[in-house]
C-alpha cells in the first residue's frame, strides 16, 4: 500500500492528499510523466466527490487508498454521498477558437479520468460509493 | 496566492508564483487575474513556469481569464511545464491558446515590431 488516508470534503484537503501521493510516487521509479498522470486522475476524482457527491459541504467523509502493486496503480475512493453513475465515455470535442464565448470552462473531469485510466469500477456498497481507478504502469527502461 | 506582474512596454507579464493551480486555488486565481485585466492590462502574458501541477479546475480558470479579456485584447500563456502542457493537449485546449516557450518570446517580438 502506498498511501491510506481519510479526509473531509474540502478542496484544501484534496490539495494535501495529491501532494502527499505525488511525493510518495516520486520516491519510486515511476518517472515524472506517470506520476503527473496518476496525480491528475486522483485530483479529478476527488474534485468530483467534493463538488458532486457532497455539493461543496465541508464535512463529508472520503476514504482514500492508493496502491502500487506489480505493474498497476490503483486509486480507491469511498464517499457517502448519493448514488451516481459514471458519464458515458465520449471524446473531448475540438474547441472552436472562433467561437470564443462558448469555450468550456469545466466538465473535463471524467473525460480526463477516462483518457488516463485503464479500468474504472464503481460500486454502490450499502450507503457508500466505492470507486476504483486502475492504471497500468509501463516503467521507463532503466 | 502570489502573482508577480512586470510591465514591458505594452505587455504585462503575470507570473503565477505557485506550484499548483488546482480547484483549491482556481477561484482566487480567476478573480486576481480579472482585477489585473480590469485595471487596464490589454496585452497579458501569463507565465506558468512555476506551476508543476494543474487540474481541470485550473484549466477552466485560465479559459475564463481568456474569455474575460475578449477578442480585442491579447492573451498568451508561456513556459508550460510538461504536466501542465499535457492537460492543455488532452482537453484540446492547446488549439485555442497562444502558447509561448518563454515570456521573453512575446517581449522580444513586441520590441521588434515597434522599433
Amino acid at each position: 500500500m502506498l498511501y491510506i488516508t481519510d479526509i473531509k470534503s474540502r478542496q484544501s484537503a484534496v490539495t494535501s492528499v495529491v501532494a502527499e501521493v505525488e511525493a510518495r510516487l516520486n520516491a519510486t521509479n515511476l518517472g515524472s510523466d506517470l506520476v503527473g498522470e496518476v496525480c491528475l486522475i486522483l485530483a479529478e476524482a476527488l474534485n468530483n466527490v467534493v463538488k458532486h457527491a457532497y455539493r461543496h459541504a465541508q464535512d463529508g467523509d472520503i476514504n482514500i487508498k492508493v496502491s502500487l502493486v506489480d505493474q498497476w496503480v490503483t486509486i480507491s475512493i469511498d464517499d457517502f454521498g448519493p448514488e451516481f453513475n459514471i458519464p458515458t465515455a465520449k471524446a473531448i470535442p475540438s474547441p472552436d477558437p472562433e467561437d470564443f464565448g462558448s469555450l468550456p470552462e469545466g466538465g473535463f473531469g471524467w473525460s480526463l479520468i477516462q483518457l488516463l485510466t485503464d479500468r474504472i469500477n464503481l460500486q454502490r456498497v450499502n450507503n457508500r460509493n466505492h470507486l476504483e481507478l486502475t492504471k497500468k504502469i509501463v516503467c521507463p527502461r532503466m | 496566492m502570489k502573482l508577480k506582474t512586470e510591465q514591458h512596454g505594452t505587455i504585462t507579464v503575470v507570473k503565477l508564483c505557485e506550484n499548483r493551480l488546482d480547484a483549491a486555488l482556481s477561484v482566487r486565481f480567476k478573480e486576481a487575474m480579472r482585477d489585473i485585466v480590469d485595471s487596464g492590462a490589454n496585452d497579458i502574458v501569463l507565465d506558468l513556469g512555476d506551476v508543476a501541477f494543474m487540474d481541470s479546475s485550473g484549466l477552466g480558470a485560465v479559459v475564463a481569464v481568456m474569455k474575460h479579456m475578449g477578442r480585442e485584447k491579447t492573451f498568451c500563456i508561456a513556459a508550460l511545464t510538461p504536466s501542465v502542457d499535457k492537460v492543455f493537449k488532452l482537453t484540446r485546449m492547446d488549439n485555442v491558446f497562444n502558447i509561448l516557450g518563454s515570456p521573453k518570446d512575446a517581449i522580444s517580438t513586441d520590441i521588434a515590431a515597434t522599433s
